[in-house]
């Protein structure tokens, strides 16, 4: 529900979806009140800034002087001529030096297969994690053991209760040119979790754990029963290891009992800011955001 | 002599691109936390700008240009560091206000207390909430400007609003306690 206030205070829905936003607005005392806290809170923030004084006289001149000196990348509009003036045989010659300089930096400057992993996983959790993109995920218990069947071969989704998270929503995602089962666990109103998951290929030992940090972000890569999971979490290099490992165990010990793990547990979800469940917000054919009234 | 051309590319560049200098400096300064870091970093902006001016399209929106760039220079200079810190909430406090939005319309909220709650925030939250509320682009604007997709940013947006929220909370709990 906050998104559609946020969505609604920076001018993001469409003329529809606006009208439906202000007449929810004016029924639901939650939902405005939410509304005035964060239009003071932008007010406030944008005069602070735009009162703030920043001296720029000496950066300035300093900018002024170095490009005095220095010229633009020689735009071939600079060269009297253009380029029909330049010989053939120097065009052929910038062309191959162009071609082996750029196999060069690829080569020099590509990321290894895990890290293109890592950052295709925290892209997708970033994209997924959107309200708008959650609202098309699977979440009915039979359709998310369907996938979790398909991907890694147990037919239950691991249980990330004991951490407080709530049930899972599930996409089918491809990291790197390879297919993952993309779950995604939210905990009130913070930054969900994701986990990954598919069948061996991963370049890992079997149990080995790698982990990598970003700005804001940890994952953590472990192959467990020829499972590869991917943990992206908003948490630190500690907390997020212990979920991979729990989830895991899980893995493990349904394996060894040739059945399924164990579902998520039922669990009351602990209670939002805004008690307010009128309003969902739907992606329609055209890719534009709808507003749809659940009350 | 310099080359006419060059002058008269020099004196489009000083009147498209280093109108917005104070703007970029003031983002800078917000968004990377230290002022000689972010002097360095808009000069260091200012000069890919005017490396790869030829690029610039005329006519077309030189401020979300040099943002993209302003961001690609932070983007390089943090490098493979470790991810910034975490804003360091107090859940228990959360667990008090879970239902209750805390809005007092009688007391007026500081123009500092709300640029301080922000630099507390990581350094992604920050720049989104900078680019949207501040700067006033667009959801598809500030995507293009970070090089992110759009729900990327309504995601890191959502939270950074809520963390300024859960942290101004606190202050104000603070003070009420005195």
């Amino acid at each position: 529900m906050k998104e559609v206030v946020q969505l609604y205070i920076d001018n993001e829905l469409d003329a529809r979806a606006t009208l439906e936003a202000q007449q929810h607005l004016e029924s639901c005392a939650s939902c405005s009140r939410l509304l005035a806290v964060f239009l003071e809170h932008d007010r406030v923030l944008k005069e602070a800034a735009g009162a703030e004084k920043v001296d720029t006289d000496r950066l300035r001149a300093n900018i002024l002087s170095q490009i005095q000196t220095a010229k633009p990348r020689t735009s071939l509009s600079l060269v009297p001529g253009g380029w029909r003036n330049i010989s053939m045989f120097a065009r052929v010659a910038a062309v191959i030096a162009a071609a082996i300089a750029l196999a060069a930096a690829m080569l020099i400057l590509m990321p290894r297969q895990g890290e293109r992993v890592f950052a295709s996983a925290l892209a997708d959790h970033e994209d997924h994690c959107s309200f708008a993109n959650t609202t098309m995920a699977k979440v009915e218990p039979d359709e998310l053991a369907q996938l979790d069947l398909k991907y890694f071969g147990l037919s239950m989704t691991p249980d990330l209760s004991q951490f407080g998270y709530g049930s899972a929503r599930g996409r089918e995602c491809r990291l790197n040119g390879k297919w993952y089962l993309h779950l995604v666990y939210y905990k009130n109103e913070e930054e969900p979790v994701s986990l990954f998951l598919s069948l061996g290929g991963s370049g890992l030992r079997e149990g080995q754990l790698k982990s990598e940090g970003k700005p804001g972000y940890q994952m953590v890569r472990l192959l467990q029963s020829g499972v590869d999971l991917i943990v992206v979490s908003p948490l630190a290099a500690g907390p997020t290891a212990s979920i991979a490992k729990a989830v895991a165990a899980e893995i493990s010990a349904a394996k060894l009992k040739g059945g399924s793990i164990g579902g998520p547990k039922a669990r009351r979800a602990e209670p939002s800011l805004t008690d307010c469940d009128g309003l969902s917000v739907l992606v329609d054919s055209g890719g534009l955001l709808r507003i749809q009234n659940t009350l | 002599m310099r080359d006419k051309k060059l002058e008269s590319v020099q004196l489009k560049f000083e009147d498209e691109a280093l109108s917005h200098l104070s703007t970029l400096l003031k983002a800078a300064v917000r968004i990377v936390g230290r002022p000689q870091e972010a002097e360095d970093v808009v000069q260091e902006t200012y000069l890919r700008a005017w490396k790869y001016f030829d690029s610039f399209e005329t006519g077309t929106n030189c401020r979300a240009w040099l943002f993209r760039i302003m961001f690609n220079v932070v983007n390089g200079r943090r490098g493979k560091q470790a991810k910034a810190a975490e804003v360091p909430l107090d859940d228990t406090l959360d667990q008090h206000h879970s239902n209750v939005i805390q809005f007092d319309p009688t007391r007026q909220i500081e123009g500092h207390e709300l640029l301080e709650a922000a630099g507390l925030l990581t350094e992604v939250h920050r720049s989104v909430l900078w680019l949207v509320v501040v700067e006033e682009f667009s959801y598809r604007e500030a995507a293009e400007v970070l090089d992110v997709p759009i729900g990327t940013v309504m995601s890191r947006l959502h939270r950074a609003r809520d963390e300024l929220r859960k942290l101004l909370i606190r202050r104000n709990s603070s003070s009420a306690r005195g």
